[in-house]
């Protein structure tokens, strides 16, 4: 009660301020409070719908290993999702030497099709065939 | 016959197909004394009557974890309906990890109790109103029931991890470590959440103790 007398505090005070001992039994009050708390009654047929609703809800195949996360989905495994083409060395590496032969295919193929580059002559094409520089 | 017996018919446990009820009582008897982990074995492997002892052993803690965190009753029942049906569907896939399952389904409880109440708007304190009491009105009765009703608005208005922690704690019994393993926190921050939430009760429920106490004295 002093304390509420002297106090220079902006507003009163929630409720009456308690000394060690006043606060101690207002621990022990609380305790009993919370240990008198009733148990909630379990609904009579909660257990029988979740047992009829489970039979219609296909269980999830066994993945093996590793905890269970508590509330998101689980992510599937890498044995059990379809691997992305990044997953697949060989498959990558397989592509890679298909595109390296095709280029090297393509650059032996080339000069037997077109000629050799190095001996076209296009001056005529672009000077014409008579090119006469007067000096 | 087993209370599991009498709480769920043959057929039902059975997923439907008709079994000699000496068959039934034969196996009950034989899952009484399995531990949880066998019977989440044997659940995930598609044995419907080890679920159903799994309902009878944990379903009551769990709804009772449900509906002291949330004020609505329906919506306890959808997270204890919701809890065990992840019990069936990942059965297969749970290993216990040295966590008990008890852990595992009140970690589950938890999470979803705050999503919901993330979800919905929050009552105020005053909808926490009386609990349900068809027992013939007495003074006592009325004067517990209306602490219970006050002890359940202060309850209310936690923050969810304190809220969550008294549940566990208090309520359910739990160790610090249980509680910690639950909340995926440490034993230190489930102290100071319990110191906390003690605090803000005995703030909030000062002159309800307060008259109390007097009552007593």
């Amino acid at each position: 009660m002093t304390e509420e007398r002297g106090s220079m505090e902006a507003g009163p005070p929630r409720h009456r301020p308690f000394d060690d001992a006043g606060e101690a039994r207002l621990d022990r009050a609380l305790d009993r409070l919370l240990a008198a708390a009733p148990e909630p009654e379990l609904p009579a047929d909660l257990a029988r719908r979740i047992l009829a609703a489970s039979a219609r809800i296909p269980q999830v195949p066994a993945t093996g290993g590793g905890p269970l996360p508590s509330t998101v989905p689980m992510r599937p495994r890498a044995a059990a999702r379809p691997r992305v083409w990044f997953e697949r060395p060989r498959a990558v590496a397989a592509a890679f030497a298909v595109v390296a032969m095709a280029g090297f295919a393509a650059g032996w193929v080339e000069p037997l099709v077109v000629g050799d580059a190095q001996a076209l002559d296009i001056a005529p094409l672009v000077f014409g065939s008579e090119l006469e520089i007067d000096l | 016959m087993t209370a599991l017996a009498g709480t769920f018919p043959p057929a039902l446990v059975a997923g439907g197909s008709a079994r000699p009820a000496r068959a039934v009582y034969a196996r009950a008897m034989q899952a009484e004394a399995e531990s949880d982990e066998e019977l989440m074995a044997r659940t995930g492997r598609g044995d419907r009557l080890a679920y159903a002892r799994l309902l009878e052993r944990h379903l009551a803690r769990v709804h009772a974890v449900a509906r002291r965190f949330l004020a609505d009753p329906a919506e306890a029942e959808d997270v204890a309906q919701e809890v065990f049906l992840r019990v069936w569907t990942q059965a297969a896939n749970w290993r216990p990890e040295g966590a008990k399952l008890t852990t595992w389904l009140y970690r589950i409880a938890m999470n979803l109790c705050i999503d919901r109440r993330r979800k919905v708007a929050p009552l105020p304190l005053e909808a926490a109103g009386e609990p349900e009491d068809d027992r013939p009105s007495a003074f006592t009765l009325r004067h517990r029931d209306e602490m219970q009703a006050h002890l359940a608005a202060a309850l209310a208005g936690l923050p969810e991890n304190q809220r969550a922690a008294v549940v566990l704690s208090y309520f359910e019994g739990l160790g610090n470590v249980e509680t910690a393993s639950v909340l995926n926190t440490t034993v230190g921050a489930v102290e100071s959440l319990l110191v906390r939430a003690r605090r803000t009760l005995k703030d909030r429920l000062g002159p309800v103790l307060a008259g109390a106490l007097e009552d007593g004295a």
